[in-house]
């Protein structure tokens, strides 16, 4: 500044003003009301690098970018036919050949009369905004088509929970426009059994800020509907309030439907298997049936011997009525026993005490078990806390592997057969369960829970893998490792608690 | 203790089989005496009386089989099977091995009455034999060793000069030995006594060992 202001010989009054023109961080110019220059400060004639008289009347109009020229030319014509004051933005030459944005303005300066004495104008170099403008629009415009092209549905959502963007993908994909969706709108899109958790959540993560992790079906244009997992996140501001929520609709319905078919095939299979066990065991579950039965008709020809005697011993009689009462109801709780353990029902979740269900297998397999000379041991803890599950499949997966440890020691003639069935705490979350037996050993510890992998000549090959879908289906685990000296424990956990559920 | 009323052993890990078959065979007119395994049959002391054994096929302890088997040996009563679930081949190895009856639960009194008269009887005889069968070996034990030398050369049919050269001694000292084998063995004619030796294992025109 001090050294600018040195050039000039700042005495008089036209001298203070020209240095200031010539000073100001701008170009300054003036023209007649004709539109034709007559004045250029040194800030311009040096920017130009153009002398007065090059640039004077209308030479400036060269140092003006081809582009822009005849824009800026006509709207500097209309600014001085409307006698208005005007401002447009174009690219004016530097003198090192490099254009540069400016912002140029014009103002009338009228006389006494109101006529057009002169136009006063500024240009300011405005190459850096419009720089940082541009980069602005540029970025805003991938991260649209970021948003637009990547293969989900996205979605914005205001802090208290109203819809205010969907990408195009959403809209083509409902058929329907923003408004539509907006205002709650979204739910008439959800299938009808998946409204009210889904608003559920969504108002909960609303309420709490915490992440939004759903999944539902969402109806087509074409009125299918498809299965998506829908995760939202809140953006926080600094004091950890809510200023918007992003979501992300993603599609799986083919992994559903996958799931889904998966699903039924296990069940479909462990209903074979069910059926598989039921005909192996025929011969224990008659002789289970036939042992009371055999006790009702002996005491029953007793009675009748007892009252044809002459005299009738009524008191034997009514000894062997009250028994056949006794046999009878017992027949009736075996055959409602093993009914229960092969009924086809849906899974069912209930308190279940293991230590009473190992038995009642035991009990079950009592004939099947001196028939094939094994004998059977059980270490059960007392006071076990119950768990969580469905007693069919429980009780199908202890027998399963009592089964498959019976088989294992089909072929053993050197040494005892025995199965030992233990049940313990593992520990503050789950209870431990233990089938071992002294029969052949496993090859590979893992590989026998896959799935049509067996040993057996008349197996399937799916038993086990039925008893690991079974232990999964309840957030356990099954696992089975070699004996010390012979055979195999197959071991399995079940949790006091089911997980918690996601949801509020 | 010795009677001859029959009695009814019921071997039967069941206790609900063990009551019922008690009172239906007590009702039938028998004595009964229950027993929980095979063991607990073998260990326990037993009447002297005609009788049978009505006995489980599937025991805890003793295979019902085996049991028969390891009665066979002694003397045992005729067995009656009972089972829950009779297969074949258990009810062929239970007949080829003496059983009287296999039957399958529930079963028809009447097939179990026969069966338990069928086996006294049949117990009974046995029993008979074997008294006599005692008898005879008492008897026979009354024998000097010379007259038991003497005892196959006359069930034989040697008469008396061959037995007497054979062994060495006189005519006249075979014919009392003779007399007094006949004595001592009860036996009222030659075709008696070669019955009663017989039984006895004794093989004609050899030596006793």
């Amino acid at each position: 500044m001090n050294r600018e202001a040195k050039d000039y010989e700042v005495n008089t009054p036209d001298e203070q003003l020209r240095a200031i023109i010539d000073t100001i961080p701008a170009l300054v110019w003036s023209a007649r009301p004709d539109g034709s220059a007559e004045f250029f400060n040194r800030r311009w004639l040096d920017y130009t690098g153009l002398s007065y008289d090059e640039a004077r009347d209308w030479g400036w109009e060269k140092i003006v970018h081809p582009a822009d020229r005849d824009r800026l030319v006509e709207y500097w014509r209309a600014t001085l036919v409307s006698g208005q004051p005007g401002e447009i933005e174009a690219r004016l030459r530097r003198l090192d050949g490099e254009y540069r944005w400016f912002l140029l303005r014009a103002s009338p300066l009228r006389n006494e009369s109101g006529a057009i004495v002169n136009w006063y104008g500024t240009n300011i170099d405005i190459e850096d905004r419009k720089r940082a403008e541009e980069s602005a629009k540029a970025g805003e415009l991938s991260f649209r088509r970021i948003v637009e092209t990547i293969p989900a549905l996205v979605w914005c959502a205001s802090p208290e929970g109203e819809l205010t963007y969907v990408n195009q993908r959403i809209l083509d994909y409902t058929g329907v426009m923003l408004e539509d969706l907006a205002q709650a709108g979204w739910v008439n899109f959800l299938h009808p059994d998946d409204v009210q958790q889904t608003v559920a959540m969504w108002s909960h993560a609303v309420r709490t800020g915490k992440p939004h992790d759903v999944q539902y079906r969402l109806r087509k244009g074409d009125g299918s509907y498809r299965w998506f997992h829908v995760l939202g996140q809140a953006m926080l501001d600094a004091d950890g309030r809510v200023t918007q929520w992003y979501g992300l609709l993603i599609d799986i319905d083919d992994r559903k439907n996958v799931e889904e078919t998966l699903r039924r095939t296990e069940t479909r299979l462990s209903r074979a298997t069910q059926i598989a066990t039921v005909g192996e065991l025929s011969a224990s579950i008659a002789h289970e049936i036939n042992q009371p039965l055999g006790a009702v008709v002996t005491n029953a020809y007793a009675c009748v011997r007892w009252l044809s005697t002459e005299p009738a011993n009524l008191a034997r009689a009514r000894e062997a009525a009250e028994r056949i009462v006794r046999d009878g109801k017992e027949t009736g709780e075996v055959v409602a026993r093993i009914r229960a353990l092969f009924k086809r029902t849906q899974a069912q979740h209930v308190m279940l005490d293991l230590n009473a269900l190992i038995t009642e297998v035991v009990r079950l397999l009592g004939a099947e078990l001196s028939r094939r000379c094994v004998a059977i041991e059980t270490e059960l803890q007392m006071d076990l806390q119950s768990v969580p599950g469905d007693r069919v499949q429980i009780q199908q997966l202890i027998l399963n592997l009592v089964m498959n440890g019976l088989d294992a020691m089909e072929s053993v003639t050197d040494r005892p057969k025995k199965i030992v069935l233990r049940s313990q705490k593992n520990n503050l979350t789950a209870v431990l369960v233990e089938v071992e037996d002294r029969g052949i050993g496993l090859v590979d510890g893992e590989r026998v829970f896959e799935p049509f992998f067996t040993t057996k000549e008349d197996g399937m090959g799916m038993g086990l893998a039925i008893c690991r879908s079974i232990v999964e289906g309840h957030n356990g685990k099954l696992w089975a490792s070699p004996n010390k000296t012979f055979g195999t424990k197959f071991s399995f956990t079940l949790p006091f608690h089911t997980r918690e559920p996601q949801q509020l | 203790m010795k009677t001859d009323d029959p009695i009814v052993f019921v071997v039967d890990d069941d206790y609900r089989m063990q009551e019922a078959l008690s009172s239906l065979v007590e009702a039938m007119g028998f004595r009964v005496a229950t027993f929980g395994s095979a063991s607990k049959f073998l260990e326990a002391e037993k009447s002297d009386s005609p009788a049978c054994l009505i006995l489980d096929l599937e025991l805890p302890d003793i295979n019902g089989l085996e049991l028969q088997q390891q009665l066979a040996d002694r003397e045992a009563p005729p067995v009656i099977f009972v089972t829950g679930h009779g297969d074949i081949p258990s009810s062929v190895r239970a007949m080829k091995a003496g059983a009287i009856e296999f039957l399958t639960k529930p079963f028809d009194e009447q097939e179990l009455q026969n069966a338990i008269e069928k086996a006294i009887v049949t117990d009974r005889s046995a029993r008979k034999q074997r008294s006599e069968l005692t008898q005879l070996k008492n008897r026979y034990g009354l024998l000097t060793p010379r007259e038991q030398e003497i005892l196959p050369f006359v069930v034989a049919g040697f008469l008396n000069k061959q037995t007497a050269a054979d062994l060495g001694t006189s005519e006249i000292t075979i014919r009392v030995h003779r007399g007094q084998i006949m004595r001592k063995m009860g036996a009222r004619s030659l075709a008696e006594l070669v019955r009663m030796a017989d039984r006895l294992g004794v093989t004609p025109s050899g030596p006793i060992d």
